[in-house]
């Protein structure tokens, strides 16, 4: 199963957290590298599809909210969606649909991914601080 | 069931040095085989050549080998979870029939393959010429293994060579109406030609014109796959398609226009209402010998590129794009190749982006809220179309195929064409390889049903669009039952 794959990834990178909550669905901690909320800890949902690595992971569903809902533009502040009805079962996340454009040129695993996350990070508003989003 | 065998180039030129000896004696040698499985046809992938070890086999005029060879090649299945083809070659031309020695050696070793492998035998013939013809060793009962022929065997790279058996797949007469065609490349080109079955995903604009210059040269088998319906706004580009067609599915209608513009004898037109995302439109397309990618979304992108590696099918795709910010043209041009092995595929040539097909599967490419928050120039807003633009590439697309069957002095490959409407310019680019870490080209390749295709049950678009047609045919047939009653009455 390719979603087995993407959490043995993880695991191996020092997530041992990861699991599978869902078919296809993996929820970890991730310790924020980077950008204004260096230091703090969230949680991240991803679905991954069943021809994981020949497609990525989509964007990551993150608890808890940390951006506005229906914004438009890109990111930061667009594509931020509840984190129902994208196929994630768990509410109290919000969903980043920003596309990992740079897939095929990755080295197409979690490690990729997760470079990903930390540019996601990397680019919030200045201002941001999680006390304030929730 | 029908059946048939498949292999690239690369395979086909390694058995081909072994089995094709200069002293003109014959040769065996075995080879590993992934199973493509279609609507209905099952194909065998040959991937992985076998060749004898010292004392493995004996070559004396004819050929033979000892049980410890079979046993290496049933080891090597077995670890990759693969079949096993037994393949030798014969002092004749074209597809070779089966000498008794050589139903003996084939149908004696089915039992032990099949139980060991559990995929049947596989045997091969190579002709003098390098036709190769194929058949399955099918359990009928407890120890009875029936041959069941291949109906064709294809050789896939940049040229693309198929045999076909004559009895399963007979070349058709080319009647008066093909004159012309024929005339261009000879009656043999022609009969290899027509029996192609070719499969055009997508009915709009471009794939209409594929389809209709495909039946007019005489292409007797051709399936069409999509699921969408005629809308109003695509008039200005749909070949086939007028007012009365608003609401009825693209693929009736041109299945029924090519009714009468082909000039196939016995022409086999089917409209598929599916979506090639669906595992009923992939199966479908898995029967194709070629398909033609006349799509414009990077989820059927992604599942075709999936189809002319890992199946072996090759895909000739196109896409147009224009620019035309408020409305005045700025650019535009249109881009047009063939996915097979040995040849760059659809995601190293930029033709779709991995990160956009997760998009399309989340439903996002069709959420106009979502779309709206796109950039106005971002390729996944693009809409803009012009009928000539659509002839021109479908022209192209249907030439890059002929290139790759016909390959007139050798010459198979029209290379990556891009035409520049601005400029006039068509660039041609042969150099573009695939990028090291493509999946397609190297882990997946010939692969079969082994790889993931990512592909849904039923597709909710897909679904969504046919449900709405059986709705409305439902009004429509109500409507005209009232209007027999009240003509009944009046009277």
């Amino acid at each position: 199963m390719a979603v087995n794959d993407f959490v043995a990834e993880l695991i191996e990178l020092g997530h041992e957290g990861a699991r599978i909550i869902h078919p296809g669905c993996v929820v970890w901690t991730w310790p924020v590298e980077t950008g204004p909320l260096l230091g703090c800890s969230v949680e991240i949902g991803v679905c991954v599809g069943d021809d994981y690595p020949d497609t990525p992971p989509r964007g990551p569903f993150v608890r808890p909210h940390l951006l506005p809902i229906g914004q438009p533009g890109e990111h930061p502040h667009g594509g931020v969606h509840p984190g129902t009805g994208h196929g994630w079962p768990n509410d109290g996340f919000q969903y980043w649909s920003r596309p990992f454009n740079g897939w095929p040129k990755s080295a197409r695993n979690a490690r990729a991914y997760l470079a990903f996350l930390r540019k996601l990070f990397d680019t919030l508003p200045e201002d941001l601080r999680i006390q304030e989003a929730a | 069931m029908r059946y048939s065998a498949a292999l690239t180039t690369e395979t086909f030129n390694l058995l081909a040095a072994h089995l094709l000896r200069p002293d003109r004696q014959e040769d065996l040698c075995f080879a590993l085989w992934y199973a493509s499985t279609g609507a209905r046809r099952t194909t065998a992938l040959i991937a992985e050549p076998i060749l004898p070890r010292d004392g493995e086999r004996h070559v004396h005029g004819n050929a033979s080998f000892e049980p410890q060879f079979l046993d290496r090649a049933i080891e090597l299945a077995l670890a990759k979870g693969a079949g096993v083809a037994m393949l030798h070659s014969h002092l004749g031309p074209g597809w070779q029939g089966m000498s008794a020695h050589d139903i003996e050696a084939e149908q004696g070793n089915a039992g032990q393959v099949l139980a060991a492998t559990g995929l049947p035998l596989v045997g091969l013939t190579i002709g003098t010429d390098g036709a190769l013809s194929a058949r399955f060793w099918i359990r009928a009962e407890a120890r009875d293994y029936r041959r069941e022929w291949c109906e064709s065997v294809r050789v896939v790279g940049e040229q693309f060579l198929i045999t076909f058996h004559e009895e399963q797949r007979p070349a058709p007469s080319a009647g008066v109406s093909q004159r012309r065609t024929v005339s261009a490349w000879g009656p043999a080109m022609q009969a290899k030609l027509a029996r192609l079955r070719i499969g055009i995903v997508g009915a709009g604009s471009v794939g209409s014109i594929v389809a209709e210059e495909l039946v007019r040269t005489g292409i007797a088998n051709v399936r069409l796959i999509d699921f969408d319906a005629i809308e109003e706004h695509n008039l200005d580009r749909l070949l086939p398609a007028s007012r009365e067609h608003i609401g009825r599915a693209k693929v009736t209608i041109l299945a029924d226009a090519l009714a009468t513009s082909t000039t196939a004898a016995e022409p086999e037109i089917e409209p598929l209402e599916l979506s090639i995302c669906e595992r009923a439109g992939f199966k479908e397309a898995l029967d194709c010998d070629i398909l033609f990618s006349c799509v414009d979304r990077p989820w059927p992108r992604k599942v075709l590129n999936v189809i002319s590696y890992a199946h072996l099918i090759p895909v000739i795709d196109g896409g147009i794009r224009v620019s035309a910010p408020s409305g005045r043209l700025k650019r535009a041009h249109w881009k047009t190749l063939t996915a097979a092995p040995g040849r760059i595929c659809l995601e190293c040539s930029g033709q779709f982006d991995p990160a956009d097909v997760v998009l399309e599967r989340d439903g996002l490419l069709d959420d106009p809220r979502y779309i709206e928050t796109l950039p106005a120039d971002h390729h996944l807003r693009a809409r803009e179309n012009v009928f000539a633009f659509s002839t021109n590439l479908a022209s192209l697309e249907v030439l890059q195929m002929l290139a790759m069957v016909v390959a007139p002095h050798g010459i198979s490959t029209a290379g990556v064409q891009t035409y520049h409407f601005v400029s006039g310019d068509l660039d041609r680019d042969d150099a573009l390889v695939c990028e090291p870490n493509c999946r397609y080209s190297t882990v997946h390749l010939a692969r079969g049903d082994n790889v993931e295709p990512g592909i849904v049950e039923v597709h909710p678009v897909a679904e969504e669009a046919r449900a709405a047609r059986r709705q409305a045919d439902a009004h429509v047939r109500q409507a005209s039952w009232w209007r027999r009653l009240i003509s009944w009455r009046s009277r």
